[in-house]
């Protein structure tokens, strides 16, 4: 018998979920912006138990990753992410979910429990630093859920929930992704043109987390402020971005000022000089 | 001008070497912020270490032959993953041949518990050189314990039991893609206690490992006394006592 269609709102059955080593208490915000991370949905990275949730991971990560030419091997969710680090998401429970949704996602009929629909992963660098190296939402690929600011209200929560303070992050000059970044505040450039990753057309940031980036990305209140920008880059232009390499490898300091700038067939990053 | 005679560099026969082992070259990738923190790097010979910056438009050839190490790996770690997860957050090192290209590598990241460091991808093409390198991203980051995930098949735990007393956090580890791996936690220089129960794994027994690793959920603490050899038998004690990487 088919399911009942997504009648409800969906973002209002979403829960949060953290996947870690340890007891997260004390460490973590564990109700961050007054959302109840449960005890049951807070996964210790090192029981066997915890496997059937990498296996939804790897899932959500092949949907959304995957088409992007990098999925996440899976030991890297278990020695790259939530043994060293944390997985925070959003999930919804299997027996909301429409037929559709079931099936895109490869439920089958018994499939219970939690389901994935976003996560934020990181690691840390230092007290109160952490490398964010994996983003993903499911909005865009399961549009009949109408989730709405999925990836930004994860990165938000992820954020504090995590009690981060600075975050580096690296991505690509045409990745959607970038409009969620840039929600948060200005990105400082550590890199415009990186060929120790895989894509050399990959940007290094850091992030120093606010509270008014964390309210913006989650739709509260206007952007945080940012310099004016001096120039755009294209996210095409791999020349501009090798010329903007060498002047930061020469003591320059540059910023991603605001989201990407869409035009017919263009987009244009704008960045600022700072001191 | 007189030529001295080549001599062969000769290991000391006994006790540990000097930091940077005087008779290897090593490397070391990582970010200009994370230099000033790793307490060891101070004493090597800055004319043995090659230190490079990941982010530099320079290091492009270097990090090929980094990656290199791992290409011939059936899964290689993807080069993104060695940039964000470890360039990034941490160390990749490994030591250099004559010709200064790398010939081993082991990447490294610190984790939520202060002084820990999670090491990943240990490659090098002989035991003695996988020790060497092992000990060198210990006495680069001087940590309170290392962890490692390792598989028992072919797997590195004799070379971490090397460096000090090796405790099992993971017997099994569905997380992980092969399961039938242990996560260890090193704790370098330590001595591994004795006198308690000794018990021995057949570590191709699935059902052996998921006995044990119920017993490590239900509270028991596991050092390693010996690596599973060519057997699969894997020799762990029975253990209350503390590790100084604990306190
Ligand atoms: C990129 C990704 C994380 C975005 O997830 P999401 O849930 O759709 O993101 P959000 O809704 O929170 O925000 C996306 C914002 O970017 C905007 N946006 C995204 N793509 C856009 C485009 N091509 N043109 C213009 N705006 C775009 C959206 O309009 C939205 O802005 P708004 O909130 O002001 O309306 C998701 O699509 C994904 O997982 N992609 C694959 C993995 C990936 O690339 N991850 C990032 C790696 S660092």
């Amino acid at each position: 018998m088919p399911r009942a269609a997504a009648t409800r709102d969906m973002n209002t059955l979403l829960e949060p979920f953290l996947v870690t080593r340890g007891d997260p208490a004390g460490r973590y915000d564990l109700e961050p912006f007054g959302l109840t991370v449960s005890p049951g949905l807070c996964y210790e990275a090192t029981r066997s138990a915890t496997g059937a949730v990498i296996d939804r991971l790897v899932k959500l990560d092949s949907l959304t990753f995957g088409p992007e030419g990098m999925p996440m091997p899976r030991w890297m969710f278990y020695e790259l992410a939530a043994f060293p680090g944390a997985i925070f998401g959003f999930g919804l429970d299997a027996g909301v979910l429409p037929d559709a949704s079931r099936e895109r996602l490869g439920l089958g009929d018994g499939d219970r429990g939690l389901v994935p629909v976003s996560m934020y992963i990181a690691i840390p660098i230092m007290p109160r630093v952490w490398c964010g190296h994996n983003l993903a939402s499911l909005k865009r690929v399961l549009p009949e859920l109408g989730l709405r600011r999925l990836a930004s209200r994860t990165k938000a929560f992820a954020l504090r929930c995590l009690r981060c303070e600075q975050q580096i992050g690296a991505t690509q000059w045409d990745s959607d992704a970038l409009f969620v970044h840039a929600k948060f505040g200005v990105l400082e450039l550590l890199s415009a043109w990186t060929p120790a990753h895989e894509f050399p057309a990959t940007l290094t940031y850091r992030l120093d987390v606010t509270e008014a980036g964390l309210r913006h990305a989650l739709g509260e209140g206007g952007p945080p402020t940012a310099p004016p920008a001096d120039f755009e880059i294209d996210a095409d232009d791999h020349a501009a971005m090798r010329t903007l390499q060498t002047r930061i490898e020469a003591g320059e300091r540059f910023a991603i000022t605001g989201k990407p700038r869409v035009g017919e067939g263009t987009r244009r990053i704008p960045i600022a000089r700072i001191d | 001008m007189s030529r001295m005679p080549h001599t062969p560099p000769v290991p000391p026969e006994n006790g540990r070497e000097e930091p940077g082992f005087p008779f290897f070259r090593v490397y070391l990738l990582c970010t200009p912020e994370r230099v000033p923190l790793l307490p060891g790097l101070p004493a090597f010979d800055p004319n043995r270490i090659r230190v490079i910056d990941p982010r530099s438009l320079t290091s492009d050839l270097f990090v090929d032959a980094v990656n290199a190490v791992v290409s011939g790996d059936p899964k290689p770690v993807p080069r993104w993953a060695l940039y964000d997860c470890a360039e990034t957050t941490g160390v990749v090192v490994g030591c250099l041949d004559h010709r200064g290209l790398p010939v081993s590598l082991l990447a490294a990241t610190p984790t939520t518990v202060e002084g820990e460091w999670h090491t990943f991808t240990l490659r090098a093409h002989d035991p003695g050189l996988a020790i060497r390198t092992a000990r060198l991203m210990v006495d680069l980051t001087r940590p309170r314990a290392v962890t490692a995930v390792s598989p028992y098949r072919g797997g590195s735990i004799d070379v971490f039991t090397m460096l000090g007393r090796v405790m099992l956090v993971t017997a099994y580890t569905p997380a992980h893609s092969e399961p039938m791996s242990a996560t260890i936690r090193v704790h370098p220089g330590e001595e591994r206690p004795t006198g308690g129960e000794v018990l021995t794994v057949d570590t191709r027994r699935e059902e052996a490992l998921r006995r044990l690793q119920d017993e490590i959920e239900s509270g028991d603490r596991y050092d390693i006394a010996a690596g599973p050899g060519i057997d699969g038998l894997l020799s762990v004690e029975k253990t209350d006592a503390p590790s100084r990487g604990d306190a």
